[in-house]
């Protein structure tokens, strides 16, 4: 029974005060959950922006990549072994050595996130030559950056020094343009502790300050982990790109379609392989037909892979598309959350004991 | 305006319209369309520019270097659908289109403009931004410093930098006749903020040339030689500056770069953004004009990220119209804007016409050069 089922049942069974009483309580929880879901939305993106501003840096033919050698190589390393945490590896192949970084749109709770990034090194650690076959390179040395923005990083560097961490501080501020490497005490002893670059070049570049090219231009557009909406709403965007030239197909969409832009962009660029690829299409499909922005045209067919869709949304304007589906999505998420929330809350308030007592 | 049918060279056919006789209520007319293709046809390819034009009704006739396209459009005036035929000849070296005709500017408008430029992929209006007028008009004085501007037509919007001191916040458009229609135009720009969209120059002896900003040039009151042979000459100075633009846009690149390891090779997407820099800091209360701005001219912004404080905002842009995705980044001093995906070189120009038109008349595109 779904949650507006219940919530359905139990205003049947109240009376006409008590089921204004609940409505009331499920307008307040679905103002809540929405802007709840547009926080975690924005929070996404922000996110998406500070790892593109940093492995912008690292491009290659850039001035970085070109002075050291360290050039981009995967965004989400770790996808396949489930850890969450770091964004980017960077690797210099002439020495096999790998950096991986963890970036952080904005940081409130220092000394968690420091032990976040703490375990997942040992994590790492353990599962080195799994990395090394996501890599596709033996790696002799291994160091871990947390990227974060230039004025919480000698509180993040501080934080770490004090937590005897193995990881090496960035700051970066993208109105200046510029990262840079933050220690704290003696430069030789924190080489040693894994707390400063290893590699003379990239040291040097990095305790200067390096400015950059392209902003936080989006070379890496989504990312494995996106939120679904921020993901979802790529791809609705680049049918627009698929419907150049063959306006006949224009609002029509198949799992061909979204299977290639997530192809085009995470193949090779992530640690993600076909079959994943395939299983967040399929995902993806659901949750576009589950908040009605994708329409079945082709209900007699079963496999997901034959049938055509249709867009539910305005496909002549790009910014009403969006619209449309940011309010689709935000406002069916917001309601199904928010009919549980509801029922809960009034039970609480009644004093009432178990969901079941409303299904009987 | 007929022109006899045979087997013309450019050079023959400039001749024969320079002499041709046009009808005392016609107007001669040129207009130029940018374009990506070098050639009518090209076989190995799924469309070329005869089958995009056939596609939308037009038939085209073979006559040598010119190319007579038919079409039909819907005359205001008379309430009906009328025939046109416009003269065309495509340069190969740079994709340029010229379309000469005596047609209403209303016909080239509908026929290329709307059903084509404002929609089919590698085809484009010759787009004249504020500040090429401004060079136009320097042009004209210092060869002709008797002209003066009898007509412009011009138009403001309130996320228009340039505000003017006079209630910014107004959407407005001005149509004005009048011998001193330069001075007024310096006045309107300096107190209400606006742009021209369109300028009629008179050169006494000559004639008068009307300039659109969709690459329009029309010749009234002049059937002399001298005179058709003038209008060639002005679109040929606006041509010239549009196409340094031009080259810009065609700098941009997108390509993946193979990063090899032992045993796996990873693609790491490159771009090489276009840098349009403003004419003067943008603050944060900006960022919203400009977002507006591209909005309200067909484009959608998403996933987008705004730092409060100082300005820097970064995201996608989608254009509806020619089917293009950007990426952007911008501050108070500049935006780069790189497409995700393969290139087009007018769905970068139309970027750069809306920020020009409607956000920062005076901002400059250049290529971004990278760091040695």
């Amino acid at each position: 029974m779904s949650n507006k089922d219940v919530y359905e049942n139990l205003k049947q069974s109240l009376k006409s005060d008590e089921k204004d009483f609940l409505d009331d309580i499920l307008r307040e929880k679905r103002l809540d959950e929405e802007r709840a879901i547009i926080e975690g939305i924005n929070h996404d993106v922000d996110h998406l922006a500070a790892v593109n501003f940093c492995c912008n840096f690292f491009i290659p033919t850039f001035h970085i990549s070109k002075e050291t050698g360290y050039t981009i190589v995967l965004i989400e390393p770790l996808y396949k072994m489930g850890i969450k945490s770091f964004d980017l590896a960077i690797f210099r192949k002439d020495n096999g050595s790998l950096i991986l970084i963890e970036c952080k749109a904005a940081i409130s709770q220092i000394s968690k996130e420091v032990d976040e990034v703490t375990k997942a090194i040992k994590e790492v650690i353990n599962n080195k030559s799994i990395l090394e076959q996501t890599i596709g390179n033996k790696i002799t040395l291994i160091e871990f950056v947390l990227c974060v923005p230039h004025l919480a990083a000698q509180e993040v560097c501080n934080e770490i020094y004090e937590k005897a961490a193995p990881i090496i501080t960035w700051g970066f501020s993208k109105l200046e343009g510029t990262m840079q490497l933050i220690f704290k005490n003696d430069l030789e002893s924190e080489m040693k502790q894994g707390r400063v670059h290893l590699d003379s070049n990239l040291r040097q570049l990095l305790l200067k300050g390096v400015k950059s090219e392209i902003g936080a231009i989006y070379t890496y557009p989504i990312l494995p982990s996106s939120n679904r909406y921020t993901t979802l709403i790529y791809i609705i965007q680049c049918l627009f790109i698929m419907w150049r030239g063959l306006e006949q197909n224009r609002g029509k969409l198949g799992y061909v379609n979204i299977f290639g832009i997530l192809s085009q962009a995470l193949t090779n660029k992530t640690a993600m392989d076909d079959s994943e690829i395939h299983d967040l299409t399929d995902s993806l499909i659901n949750l576009g037909k589950r908040k009605e922005v994708f329409e079945d045209q082709t209900p007699q067919i079963n496999e997901v892979d034959k049938k055509i869709f249709r867009l539910t949304v305005n496909i002549r304007s790009a910014y009403m598309c969006e619209e449309q589906v940011r309010n689709k999505y935000v406002k069916k998420n917001a309601l199904e959350k928010a009919y549980n929330e509801s029922v809960l809350r009034f039970q609480e308030k009644r004093g009432l004991k178990t969901l079941q007592s409303f299904l009987s | 305006m007929k022109i006899p049918y045979r087997q013309y060279l450019i050079e023959d056919f400039l001749e024969i319209l320079f002499k041709i006789e046009i009808e005392s209520y016609n107007r001669l007319k040129l207009a130029c369309f940018l374009t990506k293709f070098r050639s009518w046809k090209e076989e190995r390819k799924t469309y070329d520019l005869e089958r995009i034009l056939k596609n939308r009704g037009i038939e085209i006739e073979n006559n040598g270097q010119i190319q007579i396209l038919h079409g039909h459009y819907w005359d205001q005036q008379l309430g009906k659908e009328k025939p046109a035929i416009f003269y065309t000849y495509l340069d190969s070296n740079t994709g340029l289109l010229f379309c000469f005709t005596d047609e209403k500017s209303e016909a080239i408008e509908e026929i290329l403009g709307k059903n084509i430029a404002d929609v089919v992929e590698g085809f484009y209006y010759l787009f004249i931004r504020p500040n090429t007028f401004d060079l136009l008009s320097k042009k004209i004085y210092e060869e002709n410093p008797t002209f003066y501007c009898n007509y412009f037509t011009a138009t403001h919007s309130p996320e228009f930098r340039l505000k003017g001191a006079t209630r910014p916040n107004i959407q407005r458009t001005i149509q004005y006749n009048g011998d001193d229609a330069i001075s007024v135009l310096d006045e309107v720009k300096q107190f209400y903020g606006m742009i021209p969209t369109a300028i009629r120059y008179v050169l006494p002896g000559l004639g008068s040339y009307q300039v659109k900003n969709t690459g329009i040039f029309m010749l009234s009151g002049s059937n002399s030689e001298e005179g058709r042979r003038y209008l060639l000459h002005i679109a040929d100075i606006v041509l010239n500056d549009v196409l340094i633009l031009k080259k810009i846009t065609d700098s941009v690149e997108y390509h993946a770069i193979p990063v090899k390891t032992d045993e796996r090779t990873f693609a790491v997407p490159k771009m090489t953004p276009i840098k349009i820099s403003f004419s003067r800091k943008v603050e944060f209360d900006d960022a919203e004009f400009l977002v507006q701005s591209l909005i309200n001219n067909g484009y959608a912004i998403f996933n987008h990220v705004i730092q409060k404080g100082s300005l820097i905002m970064s995201g996608m842009l989608t254009d509806s119209s020619k089917n293009n995705i950007f990426t952007f980044d911008v501050n108070s001093e500049r935006i780069l804007i790189a497409p995700l995906g393969e290139p087009t070189f007018d769905g970068l120009l139309r970027l750069v016409h809306t920020i020009n038109e409607k956000f920062d008349s005076n901002a400059v595109c250049e290529v971004l050069e990278e760091s040695k």
